[in-house]
């Protein structure tokens, strides 16, 4: 158990700093850079403990990685007020499914068509989880955000 | 690149000025330029379709109708009778999450404030000016990414230290490409090559370093994963054009990157 929790940390710390590095990458702004990192970190954990700790499959741990990941970016974006595009980039990096598209492509270059089904099948169910999270959250906060939005605008008005 | 059409249709004159003394053609000039630029620095379509409609009715559009996909935006917008029509190509674009940010702040600002078209071009001009992604950052940014990577596929500390070094002259080709007029995919082929090579020889220094690991941290730097998740969004919420567009992108890099690291295992895999 000790070993699975320090195997856990390390993964997360290397997932954040590879989405820190991310960030830097697309440039950005300082004042929501350590606000990107702690949302890469918490989408990491959502993807990594239902994994580690729940039997999960690709399909749920992306889910649940994409409904922390969203739900905390349109909460940053409405406070930070910055597109939830801006926390949304650096923080999917953990659980998108980059590294293993390339395994995919790389078994179908070799001609290794069994590697090429069983990669394949992973990244579609992770990138399908991660949508549907993210969509699933977007649906919720669309009409949350008009009615705050109609209000501060009442607001301002009287 | 782009190029716009102008249609006005009906007898009223060109350029006409609205209630706010900005000439219709300005107002839609404004919002098409602001959305191409939002297109451009990794802006979502709807975030570009919602710019354009925001700023063309804070300008008086009574009748908006905007359509976007990677690499087009298409608006027809009415002032009272008034038929503005333009279509833009956009072609290229690299992500930059600072200035979509800033590009957001000035979306909401012309709305509040309507500024004329030389007063829009000076903000932009000033965005442009203080969002540039300094090398460095970057080089620095792309070593983060192959480390953290690198550890997350299981390199020890010597294959993620390989691969963080490997990250340096990827970092100086992808910024090389970037500024020159080679085909996006053919650059990714050479790169992953070169990158393959690199650590073809690291391997063949140290016996105990496993190619594959450290390129699968050098990988990250250029995978389309974000490409392939933002697909899979738009075709789940019903932009089923953007989807398959991104997806037919994202499939295609990661095609090229595989390409790229298989020619070099395949040319120098046993003489290196």
């Amino acid at each position: 158990m000790t070993d699975e929790i320090i195997s856990l940390i390390v993964m997360l710390i290397a997932m954040t700093v590879g989405s820190a590095g991310t960030a830097m990458v697309f440039g950005i702004e300082k004042r929501v850079f350590w606000w990107a990192v702690l949302c890469a970190f918490l989408a990491a954990a959502g993807f990594e403990i239902p994994a580690r700790f729940f039997a999960a499959g690709p399909f749920i741990s992306a889910l649940v990685s994409a409904l922390v990941l969203a739900s905390y970016a349109d909460i940053m974006a409405h406070l930070l007020k910055v597109p939830a595009t801006v926390m949304i980039i650096p923080g999917i990096i953990p659980a998108v499914p980059g590294g293993r598209l390339y395994f995919t492509m790389q078994a179908a270059v070799s001609g290794n068509m069994d590697e090429f089904y069983s990669q394949g099948r992973t990244v579609l169910l992770i990138t399908a989880g991660l949508a549907v999270g993210i969509i699933g959250v977007t649906a919720i906060s669309r009409p949350i955000n008009a009615y705050l939005n109609k209000r501060n605008q009442k607001k301002l008005k009287t | 690149m782009n190029e716009e059409n102008l249609i006005i249709s009906d007898s009223h004159s060109d350029g006409e000025a609205m209630p706010t003394g900005i000439p219709r053609e300005d107002a839609v000039f404004i919002a098409m330029e602001l959305g191409e630029q939002i297109l451009r620095c990794g802006g979502e379509v709807s975030r570009v379709e919602d710019t354009i409609r925001r700023i063309c009715t804070a300008y008086g559009a009574t009748d908006i109708d905007v359509t976007a996909i990677m690499s087009l935006i298409v608006s027809t917008v009415e002032f009272d009778g008034e038929t503005v029509v333009r279509t833009r190509w956009i072609t290229g674009g690299v992500t930059n999450l600072g200035r979509l940010s800033r590009l957001n702040d000035l979306s909401r600002r012309i709305c509040r404030t309507l500024p004329d078209k030389a007063e829009f071009l000076g903000r932009l001009y000033d965005i442009d000016a203080t969002s540039n992604i300094s090398s460095l950052a970057f080089t620095v940014g792309n070593m983060l990414i192959a480390l953290g990577f690198c550890v997350v596929w299981g390199g020890d500390w010597l294959e993620a230290l390989i691969s963080t070094l490997i990250a340096v002259p990827m970092s100086i080709g992808m910024r090389y490409f970037s500024g020159t007029k080679t085909n996006p995919i053919v650059a990714k082929v050479i790169i992953c090559f070169f990158a393959g090579v690199l650590a073809l020889i690291a391997g063949k220094i140290s016996p105990s370093v496993s190619v594959g690991t450290v390129i699968s941290g050098d990988i990250m730097l250029l995978v389309p994963g974000v490409m392939l998740a933002n697909s899979f969004r738009d075709l789940l919420g019903g932009d089923l054009m953007s989807g398959i567009f991104r997806l037919c992108a994202a499939i295609l890099d990661a095609v090229a990157i595989a390409c790229g690291y298989a020619v070099a295992i395949l040319i120098f895999g046993g003489v290196v």
